[in-house]
């Protein structure tokens, strides 16, 4: 595994977000749901959460479009983002080593 | 001409202020004779009505509060990623608006922003000057080590002709 491939903490919690929301997936909501996946333990801030969404679409884990302004947006537009077929098999990888880690914890009756 | 809050300062509070103070006057020195417990409470009412000025011009900074914040971000964004930024801050703020009342709504929406503000320059730095800033020091360690005794002079050359 490239060293670009891996992903940080912070590209895990967004991704996962993106696979929760599915269809639903814009910066506000992004945000909310990865607020609640920290259990509101970390304040997260809405312009990190922007930076890291484009820095994934770079990496090309990660699609974006906008939509058509709204009223209760003050006539703003929302920028949709969606996980790619690339973004999902990163964020699977990622899961597993995590996994690998409780499961290694679990044998010697660690922490988890 | 002005920026919005001066420009409600220079030309609705201070000439508001400044009508109900001399209505105020006007009233005690005209109408002293007849009655001192009328001056008194028109002294009273105009007191009120500054205080209800004062809260209107207030409530209004509220809002010129968050075009500043908006500001802030267009500094560093692009218009398009920009409006989508400041219309997600205004959905959120709109649901605290609903369910705590506009003084926590004013808090979140400002810390929100200062918090936003700090990743966006950072990542903006690092789009707009830290690639050419890599190149200049990539250029001098190559001339150091191809031109010069080592790369340390070129560090200084490029030193003294910063200096200089």
């Amino acid at each position: 595994m490239a060293k670009g491939d891996n992903l940080g903490e912070f590209e895990q919690l967004i991704l996962t977000g993106l696979m929760i929301l599915h269809e639903n997936a814009y910066g506000m909501t992004i945000h909310e749901k990865v607020e609640e996946l920290v259990e509101r333990k970390r304040t997260v801030s809405l312009g990190s959460v922007y930076t890291t969404l484009d820095r994934l679409e770079r990496k090309g884990y990660v699609r974006s479009w906008f939509s058509d302004p709204t009223p209760e947006r003050g006539g703003r537009a929302k920028r949709y983002f969606e996980i790619t077929g690339a973004g999902e098999k990163a964020l699977k990888k990622s899961l597993k080593v995590a996994a690998n880690m409780v499961a290694g914890l679990k044998e010697i009756g660690g922490v988890v | 001409m002005f920026p919005p809050k001066f420009g409600r300062y220079i030309f609705v509070l201070i000439p508001t202020q400044l009508l109900l103070f001399a209505g105020v006057t006007l009233l005690i020195k005209y109408f002293k004779p007849i009655s001192e417990h009328v001056t008194i409470s028109f002294a009273v009412a105009g007191g009120i009505a500054a205080m209800v000025a004062n809260h209107l011009a207030h409530s209004r900074t509220a809002a010129d509060g968050r075009l500043n914040a908006e500001f802030l971000l267009y500094l560093f964004l692009d218009p398009t990623n920009c409006d989508a930024i400041v219309g997600d801050l205004e959905e959120r703020y709109r649901k605290i608006l609903g369910k705590f009342g506009k003084h926590r709504a004013n808090f979140w929406y400002w810390t929100q922003t200062i918090r936003s503000v700090w990743p966006i320059a950072w990542a903006w730095a690092k789009k707009t000057t830290l690639k050419p800033l890599i190149g200049v020091i990539a250029w001098a360690v190559a001339k150091g080590l191809l031109d010069r005794d080592s790369w340390v002079a070129a560090f200084v050359e490029l030193f003294r002709r910063i200096r200089s």
